[in-house]
């Protein structure tokens, strides 16, 4: 549910932490920011009360403080680009705040899934191999929208989809996606999930084994956060 | 209710925000269960296959982990050919801070975890005419923590069955 907050009383819920994060920012920053909050969703906000904990509490990483600041910022839109610009997307400002932090970078890539970095490491090479989305396509024999859809994040490709994109970049496969185990195994669960295949002799004698008791547990349904949550529990 | 209860709600494209920092750890295993839930798989296997993702919450609202339950319709082998319908666990994983706590084992996450996927396997094999017997997972056979974990619900390997590079096969006789 979205919520507008009048201005005379813009801040009447906002937490101690938050109040405090506010206090700490100095001038524009700490205008934009009153406003942001002030105009936000309540989803939103706590959103940013739950950061400022990570942000309070003794037990937090440094990486992780350093990633709750980064994203409460950035979520506000308050971390501009080099040309003063707010509201770039998550990646580019992910990218921009680890090259003004070093210490950041390693936690940065750590943050980032193994297919965002796919798609950054095959825009650049594309790009310095001259080679256009269409020219790749028609390369490996597919369309030029998968391609788009894989350099857009949409989708993750397949181990054979890779080696045929670095056949056909001329690059080994390990430079594309480095961590190609887990390539693999998230294959092997696609695979797994693939309706309409036949099983394995093993497989089917496994299944019309019998001998397995049932199991006496019936598990347990945990509560919903989010309804809790709303119901102010 | 203990401090250490945790919470499950369905996964959509507005909770990826909340995975900023999600770890299931440098293992191998820990790698590809957090690029599952970071990367497109979870929302690919959601949208195109059905599955169910959770994420687990604790109190304060982090993420603890998250897990799944999909159904495949798989054929038995010729001259049978029939189709049969199967519940399994495509993925799960539990962020490095969380991973065997809390020490108190009635609390444990994977625990609580576990025990959910499994309830929630057996709602939807309530709805189901003609219910699946078993709950299917798969498993490197190198992660031997994971295997000791699903053994402890009721999981075994399945002789002979290796898919992919290797990987194991574990079925979960539900509760009729």
């Amino acid at each position: 549910m979205s919520r507008t907050e009048t201005p005379d009383a813009p801040l009447e819920n906002t937490n101690t932490s938050l109040m405090r994060m506010i206090l700490s920012l100095h001038g524009t920053q700490q205008q934009a920011f009153i406003a942001a909050l002030t105009e936000c969703s309540d989803q939103l906000r706590a959103n940013s009360e739950r950061l400022m904990a990570i942000i309070d509490d003794p037990k937090s990483l440094p990486g992780d403080k350093g990633r709750a600041w980064h994203t409460l910022l950035d979520q506000f839109r308050l971390l501009p680009d080099t040309e003063g610009r707010y509201g770039m997307d998550l990646a580019q400002s992910e990218a921009g705040a680890a090259e003004k932090f070093p210490s950041l970078q390693a936690e940065v890539e750590k943050m980032n899934s193994q297919e965002v970095q796919f798609a950054d490491r095959l825009r650049e090479i594309m790009k310095a191999k001259h080679i256009t989305q269409k020219q790749l396509a028609e390369r490996i024999e597919c369309t030029q929208p998968a391609i788009s859809q894989m350099l857009n994040r949409k989708c993750r490709p397949q181990r054979a989809t890779l080696e045929k994109i670095a056949v056909a970049l001329q690059v080994d496969v390990r430079k594309l996606w480095p961590d190609i185990e887990v390539v693999d195994y998230l294959d092997s669960v696609v695979e797994f999930g693939r309706d309409g295949q036949v099983m394995s002799d093993a497989m089917a004698n496994a299944l019309r084994d019998d001998s397995q008791p049932q199991s006496p547990s019936h598990g347990e349904r945990l509560p919903s956060w989010k309804e809790v949550k709303q119901n102010g529990e | 209710m203990s401090e250490f209860q945790l919470y499950a709600d369905e996964f959509c494209e507005a909770d990826q925000v909340d995975l900023v920092g999600f770890s299931c750890g440098d293992t191998k295993h820990g790698r590809y269960c957090t690029e599952w839930i970071l990367g497109p798989d979870a929302m690919e296997s959601i949208a195109n296959y059905g599955t169910k993702v959770w994420l687990f919450r604790n109190a304060t609202g982090q993420i603890v982990g998250y897990g799944s339950v999909g159904t495949v319709r798989w054929r038995w082998p010729l001259p049978d050919g029939s189709y049969t319908s199967l519940l399994y666990i495509p993925m799960l994983g539990i962020d490095r801070r969380f991973q065997g706590q809390p020490p108190d084992a009635q609390w444990r996450y994977s625990r609580q975890i576990m025990n959910h996927l499994i309830a929630e396997a057996n709602s939807l094999n309530r709805e189901r005419k003609k219910p699946s017997e078993y709950l299917l997972l798969l498993v490197d056979p190198k992660n031997e923590a994971a295997i000791k974990l699903y053994a402890r619900f009721d999981f075994e390997l399945l002789p002979g069955v290796t898919r992919g590079l290797g990987h194991r096969v574990m079925k979960h006789r539900l509760y009729q």
